[in-house]
């Protein structure tokens, strides 16, 4: 940049910005069950481990998101209330990166599509919105979920005020109190937040009587979610933020978005990269691209990226897992660490989870997915990196992403190769500051492969009927 | 719903110059005086603290000034800013009036203010600058300069007060991860600082002794370092027309002329970058029959300079170190009451925004604190957008046009300017919604004293 400073002359143009007009939100969401190159098994039941039917499921959810957990249809039409709220930030941005790649003094192309544009800073909102007007229509009075960070649970907070929908939050104790920005981001939406651990269920109050000074865990709050869900008699439905069927395909808006926008741009990618925790954004942003893969229009190589500190995909075993701590939820083949995992503390809260949605677990066993492992420390000067050069300070889960892009343009570089590159960038890191000072302190550090626990962990995984797999 | 919500720019549209306001005020601008002589300051004064292409800009009185292209090249990274119908809040409000936002946070930082700090780290690069000091307070200024600099790779020191540097830890954050360096001010690195640290070692600061140790800092470097403001000054309000220069396109979109155009004010750049386009329309078009306007400068209640101070020269800073400008001003010594809004803790106004409220082509309005952040609250629900405190007060006014054009049953097209999100504001809501917040009255006692301390000055 310094020698373009010197002058005032005008530079060769190149187009950055790839807009789309608001009739251009899809109509559709797009659902990957339609192309699916294997069967995945059946979901089952916590307890029986025989495949779940609606009855266990009804309880949980609105009977229009029963439909589309379970929707075998290629495409599941958006209501119009849902495209009336979207239109409040999408379509989201796609930007081409070239300040970064002239950084990068690579030949590559680099595109990245902006999630954090949305009023939440994240993709969430896209899910959110829509389990808030389905529970709406169905008359559910109030909605509970569970959160870590509190992107998710940001997201749903701004869901519910627009649909006018009381919302209570379990929020992991030591995030309600060191993470303070969400949790009033929350409340600020009307959403009643828990810390917990709390005495007012029964999961609650035993780790409060072994552990009055518990820190709380994900993993608890899913527990006591469920289980203010279970005891409201019907009054109350549960919100999953990710991992689950519907949740992902709520979000391929993204991807959908994306590939009009890649068209705007006169290129296709030859790599398509999202960062995955749960799977929902990275569901949401690569499975359009999958889709054309799938149905040889296309041939892009599909990366998806987690932390080295919980490396589901790249280190762990395909297999049937409880989707959650307590064995509560679904029983889910799936790539796990073991349900009784619990990853390191690093600060993409986002992506410390043990198991990965079904549908990407399904991709990547068959190899129509690659999985790829960052270290933090790695993912941090990336971020640095990308602010540096386009602006934004990405959250954490997002940089994960940055990492491999960058990784990617410098191959590109290295090999003399002109690819094109799309990541998501899924969220910003406004509420994460706290995570870059420790960064910037060397207070952070990468964990090393926990090999025993995670051995440990494994020999926990349930024994299903050998008909379920 | 079919109404359209969305008015957006291709990158292509982004304005090729700014708009001078001084080429178009209906009065003569007074000179601006030297702090020490209190005759009119010369370009000498002047080029210690900036480069000679911002000071020209400070003076000029030509239409339009041509905005170099890597300064349009940063732009393109956020810029054209939506403008958008909040279609869901006239819903809410029940009334028959459009209501129009262009939207500013969207801008990596949060607010508008990188659109003048991207144009002064240009322009100090180019001359040569190695570094650039400046101030903050709540650090909102600060983290656009700090991502500015970053991109012209030059170094910056920010001065930020020192209660904010430990309060209000995330800004602060955000400068550093652009590669700044953040001092707690009063520091020892300074005359200024070290005269106050000697009589009050616990100082907590203020946004006067920043702009003193930043101004010295930068005095004393040999010309190596030059001092970068954030409003006030006719350059920065000038960089910042690009919001209303897109905004009247945008209008022009969505088919309708906006009655009513509303920013806050607290130097003076937001407001002006917002509505000066449509000014200049008043001033010009509109006297021949043409559309017109009603422009609103929004103030806090609590620091009512536009409204309840006097229009008269005064020092731009706490000590006495600044330009003596002619202004609206509560007196250079007033201290306003900690409100959240920390953008709009300032006790004077740009002089061109001062001499359009005085000429009755701005309207002046104060508002409370409390109704403010409420309007905040309401405009969440129903656009989702957590605005700036600074901003609400532009909302505020908004929502009382609405709700007044609903009982008159007046079709009213208003347009308002959200500088910035709320992201890193949000202590502010929760004291809001714990009922830690209150309306301060109007401290008269304390504003005719500060008024007693005005320079005499004989123009």
């Amino acid at each position: 940049m310094a020698a373009r400073a010197q002058g005032t002359g005008r530079s060769e143009h190149v187009r950055t910005q790839f807009p789309l007009d608001e009739s251009q939100i899809p109509r559709a969401w797009y659902n990957i069950k339609a192309d699916l190159p294997v069967a995945t098994p059946p979901v089952l039941h916590p307890q029986t481990l025989q495949p779940i039917t609606d009855e266990f499921l009804e309880p949980l959810f609105p009977p229009g998101l029963i439909a589309h957990e379970n929707a075998i249809d290629r495409y599941v039409e958006i209501p119009e209330p849902i495209r009336d709220v979207y239109r409040l930030w999408r379509p989201t941005p796609m930007l081409r990166a070239v300040r970064l790649e002239r950084r990068l003094d690579t030949p590559a192309h680099i595109y990245y599509k902006y999630e954090g544009a949305s009023p939440a800073g994240s993709h969430k909102l896209n899910a959110a919105v829509v389990q808030a007007f389905f529970n709406k229509q169905a008359g559910t009075q109030a909605l509970v979920t569970g959160t870590g960070a509190g992107q998710w649970g940001t997201a749903m907070a701004m869901a519910c005020s627009f649909f006018d929908l009381p919302l209570e939050v379990f929020m992991v104790k030591v995030s309600h109190a060191q993470k303070p920005y969400r949790r009033i981001a929350m409340e600020h939406f009307g959403a009643q937040v828990h810390a917990s651990p709390t005495p007012s269920t029964r999961a609650g109050r035993a780790v409060l009587e072994r552990s009055p000074g518990h820190p709380g865990s994900l993993g608890l709050t899913l527990s006591e979610t469920l289980e203010t869900v279970h005891a409201s008699g019907g009054r109350k439905k549960y919100a999953a933020g990710s991992g689950l069927a519907h949740v992902l395909m709520h979000q391929t808006i993204i991807g959908q978005e994306a590939l009009l926008q890649m068209e705007l741009a006169g290129e296709y990618p030859d790599l398509v990269i999202a960062c995955a925790g749960g799977g929902s954004n990275f569901g949401g942003f690569a499975f359009p691209f999958v889709q054309r893969n799938l149905t040889g229009a296309a041939n892009a190589k599909i990366i998806a990226v987690e932390p080295a500190a919980c490396p589901t995909m790249t280190r762990g075993t395909y297999a049937f897992d409880w989707a959650d701590v307590a064995g509560d939820a679904p029983v889910v083949k799936m790539y796990t660490l073991g349900h009784t995992f619990v990853p390191a503390e690093i600060h993409a809260g986002g992506l410390r989870y043990h198991g990965m949605a079904a549908s990407v677990s399904a991709l990547v066993a068959h190899g129509d997915v690659e999985a790829r492992a960052v270290n933090q420390l790695d993912t941090f000067s990336a971020a640095v990196q990308f602010s540096q050069a386009e602006g934004i300070i990405p959250a954490p889960e997002s940089a994960h992403a940055i990492r491999v892009a960058i990784d990617e343009a410098l191959r590109c570089k290295e090999l003399g190769q002109k690819k094109v590159i799309a990541f998501n960038l899924s969220g910003h890191g406004h509420f994460d500051m706290a995570a870059y000072q420790a960064y910037q302190r060397g207070e952070l550090h990468d964990q090393a492969y926990p090999a025993e626990r995670v051995r440990d962990a494994l020999a926990s995984l349930p024994q299903p009927p050998l008909d379920a797999s | 719903m079919s109404d359209r919500t969305q008015f957006l720019l291709d990158e292509s549209q982004i304005p090729r110059a700014w708009y001078n306001i001084n080429a178009d005020l209906p009065v003569a601008p007074h000179p601006v005086l030297h702090p020490g002589t209190m005759q009119p300051v010369t370009p000498d004064f002047l080029s210690v603290l900036m480069p000679m292409s911002l000071i020209q800009q400070e003076v000029s009185t030509e239409r339009y000034i041509e905005i170099p292209e890597p300064v349009r090249e940063v732009y393109r990274l956020w810029r054209p800013t939506p403008m958008r119908r909040a279609v869901r809040l006239e819903r809410l409000l029940d009334t028959p009036a459009h209501i129009y936002y262009k939207y500013e946070g969207v801008s990596p930082v949060g607010s508008h203010k990188p659109n003048t700090a991207v144009a002064q780290a240009f322009y100090n690069k180019e001359a040569g600058t190695k570094a650039l000091v400046t101030e903050t307070g709540a650090g909102q200024w600060g983290t656009a300069l700090a991502m500015a600099c970053s991109f012209f790779d030059m170094e910056l020191e920010v001065f930020m007060v020192k209660v904010s540097h430990t309060q209000k830890p995330y800004r602060r954050i955000v400068m550093e991860h652009f590669g700044a360096k953040v001092y707690a001010s009063p520091t020892n690195l300074t005359q200024a600082g070290r005269a106050v640290l000697e009589k009050e070692p616990d100082s907590p600061g203020s946004l006067g002794l920043t702009l003193s140790e930043a101004v010295e800092t930068a005095a004393v470097s040999g010309g190596t370092k030059k001092y970068a403001a954030g409003s006030v000054l006719g350059h920065v309000l000038m960089h910042q027309t690009v919001i209303g220069l897109e905004a009247l396109q945008q209008m022009e979109m969505a088919g309708e002329y906006p009655d009513v155009v509303i920013g806050c004010a607290g130097g003076g750049s937001n407001f002006a970058g917002f509505a000066y386009p449509f000014v200049h329309q008043n001033l010009t078009a509109g006297k021949k029959g043409g559309k017109t306007a009603r422009i609103i400068a929004v103030e806090p209640a609590s620091c009512p300079t536009m409204t309840k101070g006097t229009y008269a020269f005064d020092w731009a800073d706490l000590a006495g170190s600044a330009p003596i400008v002619k202004m609206h001003t509560l007196g250079h010594s007033f201290v306003p009451p900690e409100i959240h809004a920390g953008g709009l803790r300032y006790h004077g106004m740009a002089p061109s925004v001062s001499a359009l409220v005085d000429h009755g082509d701005v309207e002046a309005r104060a508002v409370k604190q409390l109704e403010t952040f409420a309007a905040a609250v309401q405009f969440s629900k129903a656009e989702g957008i957590i605005p700036a405190p600074e901003s609400a007060h532009a909302i505020r006014v908004a929502i009382d046009e609405a709700l007044q054009a609903k009982q008159a049953g007046q079709k009213k097209v208003i347009a308002f300017n959200l500088s910035g999100h709320g992201h890193f504001d949000m202590m502010a809501y929760q004291a809001y919604r714990r009922g830690d917040l209150k309306d301060y009255e109007y401290p008269a006692e304390k504003v005719r004293e500060a008024l007693a301390t005005l320079p005499r000055v004989t123009p």
